[in-house]
């Protein structure tokens, strides 16, 4: 199977509120692919109409070659979910929880869920409603882990989750899609997380619009520019060429897709000067928040 | 698939709840109070007499059965033995007719009413199989309940009720007189009147497994069991004690095939009542007794009999009539129209309740036709196309207005 | 599958049905304490008769028992899986998805039904000890309908819990309050004897219903 993933022309509102508007993108096969987006933007809707929990209003959207509202058990017994907010039965402790999804997955590994769990020094009939958020992250990516699945789709990992297991976290991931054969698709608040670790990124901003690339086109394709400006000058302006832009008093910061030459000209063109004009260097999340905006 | 079947499942629950409920709110909604006739044989004109309720509020005519009416004074003059302390307070007693003289004391010690209501015969209501056997003479003016209490098996063993164990020595007592007195068990019937609130006691009548009735007492203690000449071919289904100071007659015995008869104290020998077209699992029975005349009603919802003997029992005359309270009213119409069928639980001739569904005829056509248009209409409204959603419509068509309330409440999935 | 199901069903439950489990065992405990209390201060023959001839139903208050035990048990089960959603949890598990909701709903009948089975016992056990065993008898005859009721009150309080519409679940109750009330139909012992039989079989019908809010749950647009 090429695509692990594969959604045509999805639509959903809430309402009036347009979420998604013809959406098309695949996820290829090994991919460990980033959605990126603000809050509200859709993306736990998109896993949930992924996943099967919610209908959209048009559109296909097709896992592992499944319909997503259909999932078939074999299905389900290869995707591995983490859900927004960490969601788990909380009435269940450390040990029951295991005991409880060890029995629907064949390859479960026991091994995986206690090596991340032990590290929090808790005794196993230790319940979860009674674990700070964070805690609770932890085990339920154990379960995930351990459930080994073809297919990892996890809505937010980084909540709650400190540096160190943080760090841990992306280790036990790296070394789970070493082999190429299984697929990530994963959201977080934590940008600079996924610059090491996504291949692919989409980008979605609210009213439906979206940008899907790889991340080393995406990084070596936007660009951002500074500059001085005087004082009385003319204020630049978003168009085809500037995508963004940030004004901090004097200092202006432009984003764009094309070369600096370009840039400069049609900047020139606005009647704009541009003193000292020179690309800055970012990183992932720079790139994101240049993309998007503050606000 | 699954999920229109449980659908269906749901439609199917809100329609049985619906066919139990709205029908009944109907009747609340629509029901008025019209009474039962009552109907009486006057020893004044020799003619059957009735007070009949035609309207709300008090509305009644007077008639006699030739359809002469009556004020209401005079209607009760017609009937003095029944009305007995108004012809006192109007100075019309003593009285007489057909050459007899009757005063006041004389038609008090005359008069006896037996009653037997479908839900009294002992196959239309439960009855836990435990019985208190009273102390027949107890020495005293007020009867009591005995320590014990009787079950017929294969014996007839007495329980005592302090200490809930079996009393061997009064049980041994009473079976051996049982088996004696030539008894078979197992009993197929046992009747009495468990009340401490009667003249004097009578004990029980109970028919064994050949179809012999016996009569037992417990008398200072002592089993007095009587072997009654009561044909044990009868086919007795029900017997009712009915202890009267007057000493004549023990109660009224229901055969299988709806016969009554009189159990008298003379020799326990039978009077059939003449009844006509008597149908005991619907029709309420009262025996009028009073000085001249014995006068049995018996009625359902419908239509009132009678039938008027002398002191023999032997008929005089008789009189049946459909009440005002059975006709058909615009009520009952438009409820056989709106609703195709309904779900009856409660039932008066009966303890036990039911779960019957009844249907209503063909006045229900129409208003199976009136849903369906509306069904019709409001799939069009909301856009659910009758090719694929034509199940619903056969829903309504079999439920009329409770699957036109179902499939429009539980819509369907689109 | 079922046995992981009852599992997780099991720690979810098993507090509320234990505090359930104790309401109905203090209740006959009550029974017994109120009956062994009337039979000092009253004659055990007048009692009898008011029982067997007048018809009074000692074990009355125990009418509603099983529909609160119905209740306590649906909504420590349901409530729990509709907070937060979390009922996705279980939508998410490698199984068919209407089996894995029958299979829930199957454990919490059976924690009705043994509650049931064991009130059943000591009410007749309690009974027998005061009345003759036809008492007893005519006790759970009469207390039948009322264990039907309960199965009714936990499959309505189940079929409302799931459903993600509001106006659809005031529809669910009506029609499970408006079912569950046809079994207090008479006030006498045994009436339902020769009925009950009807509107038991179709209780039944509520156990698939409960695929149809499962559905509507997993197939919501919002």
């Amino acid at each position: 199977m090429k695509n692990v993933i594969e959604v045509e022309n999805l639509t959903h509102c809430y309402g009036k509120r347009v979420i998604h508007e013809n959406l098309s993108f695949v996820v290829p096969r090994g991919s460990i692919f980033g959605l990126l987006g603000k809050n509200g933007v859709g993306k736990t809707t998109l896993i949930k109409i992924l996943m099967g929990f919610l209908r959209p209003v048009s559109g296909r959207c097709r896992v592992l070659g499944e319909d997503s509202h259909n999932l078939s058990p074999a299905a389900r017994t290869k995707i591995g979910l983490l859900f927004e907010g960490h969601l788990a039965y909380e009435f269940m402790s450390i040990a029951q929880i295991e005991k409880f999804y060890s029995a629907y997955y064949p390859a479960w590994n026991r091994d995986l869920y206690y090596g991340l769990v032990d590290r929090l020094d808790l005794p196993y009939d230790h319940k979860i409603k009674n674990m700070s958020c964070g805690q609770r992250s932890q085990v339920v990516l154990g379960l995930i882990f351990a459930q080994e699945p073809d297919l990892m789709i996890l809505d937010d990992y980084s909540m709650g989750l400190d540096a160190g297991y943080r760090r841990l976290f992306l280790e036990y991931l790296s070394e789970y899609v070493k082999d190429g054969t299984k697929t990530v698709f994963v959201t977080s608040h934590i940008v600079q997380d996924l610059e090491n670790l996504v291949n692919e990124v989409m980008f979605l901003d609210r009213g439906g619009e979206v940008l899907q690339t790889s991340l080393d086109e995406f990084m070596t394709g936007f660009k951002q520019f500074s500059f001085k400006r005087n004082g009385s000058a003319n204020t630049p302006r978003r168009d085809d060429v500037i995508r963004n832009l940030d004004i901090t008093g004097d200092n202006v910061s432009v984003f764009s897709f094309r070369p600096m030459a370009e840039v400069g000209a049609h900047l020139a063109k606005m009647g704009i000067e541009t003193l000292g004009l020179e690309q800055v260097p970012m990183t992932l999340e720079d790139a994101f928040i240049g993309l998007t905006g503050k606000y | 698939m699954v999920p229109k079947l449980a659908r269906y499942a749901l439609i199917v629950l809100a329609i049985v709840v619906m066919s139990v409920y709205l029908p009944s709110l109907y009747h609340k909604i629509s029901e008025k109070k019209v009474g039962k006739t009552q109907l009486f044989f006057s020893p004044v004109i020799k003619k059957f007499v009735f007070r009949e309720m035609v309207g709300e509020g008090h509305k009644f005519v007077t008639q006699d059965e030739s359809g002469n009416n009556y004020d209401r004074m005079t209607f009760e003059t017609l009937i003095p033995f029944v009305y007995y302390k108004n012809m006192e307070l109007w100075g019309k007693l003593p009285m007489t007719i057909d050459g007899r003289t009757f005063d006041k004391q004389t038609i008090k010690k005359n008069r006896q009413v037996f009653e037997l209501k479908p839900r009294m015969i002992s196959d239309r209501s439960p009855r836990i199989q435990v019985f208190p056997l009273l102390e027949s003479k107890p020495g005293v003016t007020r009867l009591r309940f005995p320590e014990d209490a009787f079950r017929l098996t294969d014996r007839m063993e007495f329980i005592n009720v302090d200490t809930n164990t079996v009393d061997q020595d009064i049980t041994d007592k009473f079976t051996n007189a049982m088996n004696q007195a030539g008894f078979v068990f197992p009993a197929r019937l046992a009747a009495g009147r468990v009340s401490i609130l009667k003249p004097f006691d009578e004990g029980f009548f109970v028919v064994d497994a050949n179809g012999c009735t016996y009569h037992v007492k417990r008398v200072r203690g002592e089993p007095v069991i009587v072997k009654t000449p009561i044909p044990s071919d009868l086919g007795i289904r029900n017997i009712k004690v009915m202890e009267n100071k007057k000493k004549e007659i023990y109660g009224m015995l229901l055969t299988n095939n709806g016969g009554i008869h009189l159990i008298t104290y003379d020799g326990y020998g039978l009077i059939k009542l003449p009844l006509k077209d008597y149908n005991p699992d619907t029709m309420d029975l009262k025996l009028l007794i009073n000085p001249l005349y014995r006068t049995a009603v018996y009625s359902d919802d419908h239509t009132i009999h009678a039938v008027a003997m002398d002191s023999q029992y032997r008929p005089i005359s008789r009189y049946q009539r459909v009440m005002f309270s059975g006709r058909t009213t615009m009520a009952d119409t438009v409820f056989k129209a709106l609703f195709p069928f309904w779900i009856k639980t409660t039932d008066k001739t009966s303890g036990y309740l039911r779960f019957d569904v009844i249907w209503n005829g063909q006045l229900a056509l129409i208003g199976i036709a009136l849903s369906l248009f509306f069904g019709i209409a409001l799939m069009y409204a909301r856009k659910f196309p009758i090719k694929k959603y034509w199940p619903d419509l056969a829903i309504i068509m079999f439920t009329g207005i409770y699957g036109l309330i179902s499939v429009n409440v539980i819509e369907p999935e689109r | 599958m079922l046995s992981s199901i009852l599992y997780k069903e099991w720690l979810k439950v098993r507090l509320f049905w234990g505090v359930a489990l104790v309401f109905n065992i203090g209740v006959f405990v009550y029974l017994f304490v109120d009956l062994r209390h009337l039979f000092t201060i009253e004659h055990a023959e007048m009692i009898w008769y008011q029982a067997f001839k007048i018809g009074t139903l000692h074990y009355a208050y125990m009418k509603y028992l099983l529909v609160i035990t119905g209740v306590i048990v649906g909504a420590a089960q349901f409530t729990p899986e509709m907070i937060g959603h979390r009922f996705r949890l279980s939508l998410h598990l490698p199984v068919r998805p209407n089996s894995m909701v029958l299979c829930c709903v199957l454990a919490g009948l059976l924690g009705v039904a043994v509650i049931g089975m064991l009130d059943a016992f000591m009410l007749y056990t309690i009974i027998a000890r005061f009345f003759p065993h036809e008492g007893a008898e005519s006790a759970l005859l009469t207390a039948l309908p009322w264990l039907f009721s309960g199965l009714v009150a936990y499959l309505g309080t189940a079929l409302t819990a799931m459903e993600p519409r509001l106006s659809r679940k005031f529809v669910y109750l009506a029609i499970a309050v408006g079912f569950l009330w046809l079994f207090y139909q008479g006030n006498d012992y045994e009436t339902y004897n020769r009925a009950l039989w009807k509107p038991a079989l179709i209780s039944l019908l509520f156990i698939p219903s409960v695929i149809l809010p499962a559905y509507r749950y997993r197939n919501r647009s919002s």
